[in-house]
């Protein structure tokens, strides 16, 4: 049953859209605070869908329960349709990787071995483990590293290290929490750019769900205008899911984030930058969550409204 | 190859063990090698490498480099086991063991699969593992001295000795006991190397690359309690080796898993037997416990290590 799947490395093969990873009205309570309140969302081959929102919006939380680290108190966690509690680590680990916000390594491990586990899915030998790891670091550009401890390096290395370890695992879904997190510009940009190209170069291979609240730099996704989708996220309740090219992006993130964007364009890169305060914390907040609810109704978002209004009231 | 070479020299070692020290010509010297020396030193070898391998995985699986049989409460609920026996005055047997022996396996495995259960939460988070296991150790432990207050002075005596560790003459028949305890234990933890070494990058990043997280740590937690506890009831709580040698392996042979943990079986084995021949050769006509042998060697290697490291 788990077989056919785990024994098949190139994730082209299995049809695209039955192994869509999905969220349906997920409620998450930890520590007596509810999370996530109703979260509905997919992620499927060729999706590049950018999951924004200030802090504490839930964003991590979305990704935890996509890849089975969290179970929904309420909902359902599902891949290709089926719940992903239920699947084997290893079959899960063959349709969804995940880069954890911290990387929480906790000995001078060597940098191979690190990546070599991301491989821990194959039922492969030790060399076959560390040849497809050390392509993975030449991949993003850091093969020197191989023989180094993990203790001694900077936040950057560290970052691409645990990119390399993500993609060696093959899975065609990734999930990431702040890929660009403890990277100078140039690396954030090239991070932002190798993101897009995956998508964009694999034959739709791969689908991409990746978590910031630097909204600058979603430009650097798709330099070429290619569909990047922007999943807002605020107090657990996705908020809209708009194409980045949409003409009401830069409302619907100045409401999110209770700031004003200013759309500016850079050699042919779309960025938006903060131009100002904006207005009152609960006024944007409690107007954000009904207008965004109103324009998502063409994408995927209809259940949600009622439960929206509720929420702006409970919590402002 | 540098590694190889060390190994070789170690093993040679554990294999001269039984030669150290002087014994009397003919017969009764035979008799003292083969009956006696060999087995004991076979004895110490298993031992040394259980607490040892335990020890290594222990620090992979909880994330700390604290953790060791001692530190999860394990030799704790041996003693307790062993305690309640000696103080209460059981000398019989059961099925031609001793009841020590037999109370303090039972112990041992109830603390530890106490905390095993509690690891089984989905949402015990590791360092809770570990703070649960220091906290059952040192009730387990107060209990144990509030034993020894109220026994007599015989009780008492034969308790400090059995708490500081010491490898008993028990011939082949105890290695032949306790050699299927250690060796499942043992097998069961190296068939985990790889999830053990996902797991070195935190259980988050272990988790996304499909280890079952919970299950790896109720497995080597269970296993780890069956090897230590069979070989605490014969020897008492022998200390530091589970904690110290994993330490040494790291430093001698690197951190990957597939070399760490059957590097630190094998050198394991072998302190455990030279701190054993040292511990009967050293004071001629006296032997010093183990135990207090291999603190007395463990605690400044141990400093050692940690203050060349920065």
């Amino acid at each position: 049953m788990t077989g056919t799947v785990d024994q098949n490395p190139t994730p082209g093969r299995a049809r695209s859209g039955t192994d869509a990873a999905v969220l349906s009205n997920v409620h998450v309570v930890a520590g007596g605070h509810e999370i996530l309140r109703g979260v509905d969302l997919s992620l499927e081959r060729g999706d590049l869908a950018v999951l924004v929102g200030p802090n504490g919006a839930g964003k991590s939380t979305v990704l935890r329960t996509l890849v089975g680290r969290i179970r929904p108190t309420q909902g359902r966690a599902t891949i290709g349709g089926r719940d992903v509690s239920e699947m084997s680590g290893v079959e899960r680990a063959g349709k969804v990787s995940w880069l954890p916000q911290i990387a929480d390594v906790r000995e001078p491990i060597r940098v191979l071995d690190l990546v070599a586990a991301g491989r821990f899915r194959f039922r492969e030998s030790q060399v076959r483990s560390e040849t497809a790891a050390r392509t993975a670091l030449e991949t993003f550009g850091i093969g020197e590293l191989a023989e180094r401890r993990w203790y001694g390096l900077s936040g950057g290395e560290r970052q691409r290290i645990a990119l390399a370890t993500l993609w060696t695992q093959e899975a065609p879904l990734l999930l990431l929490d702040e890929p660009a997190n403890h990277l100078d510009p140039a690396h954030q940009i090239d991070t932002y750019r190798w993101i897009g190209e995956v998508v964009r170069g694999g034959g739709a291979e791969h689908g991409i769900l990746c978590v910031t609240h630097d909204v600058d730099l979603i430009g650097w996704l798709a330099p070429s205008g290619s569909s990047v989708r922007i999943v807002g996220i605020s107090d657990g309740r996705i908020r809209f899911q708009l194409p980045w090219e949409s003409d009401d992006i830069v409302a619907a993130l100045s409401e999110l984030f209770a700031v004003d964007f200013e759309p500016v364009d850079v050699g042919g890169v779309r960025r938006l930058l903060v131009s100002g305060a904006g207005t009152s914390h609960d006024g944007a907040r409690s107007t954000g969550s009904r207008r965004a609810g109103a324009r998502s109704d063409d994408t995927r978002n209809d259940g949600n409204r009622s439960s929206q209004t509720r929420g702006s009231e409970v919590r402002p | 190859m540098r590694r190889a070479l060390w190994i070789f020299l170690a093993l040679v070692l554990l294999v001269a063990c039984p030669w150290i020290g002087s014994r009397p010509p003919g017969e009764a010297g035979d008799f003292i090698l083969w009956q006696l020396r060999v087995p004991r030193t076979l004895m110490a070898a298993l031992v040394g490498a259980t607490l040892s391998l335990v020890g290594a995985v222990y620090q992979t699986v909880l994330g700390n480099p604290l953790a060791a049989p001692s530190t999860v409460g394990t030799t704790a609920g041996a003693a307790l086991g062993a305690l309640v026996a000696i103080v209460f005055g059981l000398s019989a047997s059961v099925g031609g063991l001793p009841i020590v022996a037999v109370a303090a396996f039972v112990g041992a495995l109830a603390v530890t699969f106490l905390l095993t259960a509690l690891a089984a939460n989905d949402r015990a988070r590791v360092d809770d593992v570990l703070l649960m296991g220091v906290a059952i150790a040192l009730a387990a432990g107060a209990i144990s001295a509030g034993l020894q207050f109220t026994s007599d002075q015989i009780g008492l005596a034969k308790a400090v000795r059995w708490t500081l560790g010491h490898l008993p003459q028990v011939g082949y028949r105890g290695v032949l006991l306790i050699a299927p305890f250690t060796i499942v234990s043992a097998g069961l933890l190296l068939s985990q190397t790889r999830a053990l070494e996902a797991l070195v990058g935190g259980e988050d990043l272990a988790h996304a690359q499909g280890v079952n997280v919970t299950r790896v740590r109720t497995l080597t937690l269970g296993a780890g309690a069956l090897g230590v506890s069979a070989v605490v009831a014969w020897c008492g709580p022998i200390a530091f080796v589970g904690l110290l040698v994993p330490h040494l392996t790291r430093k001698l042979f690197g951190t990957s898993r597939r070399v760490l943990l059957p590097a630190s079986l094998i050198l394991g084995a072998v302190f455990l037997a030279l701190c054993d021949t040292l511990s009967r050769t050293l004071v001629p006509g006296r032997e010093i416990p183990v135990g207090v042998f291999t603190a007395a060697l463990g605690a400044p290697t141990l400093i050692w290590l940690v203050t060349r490291r920065t």
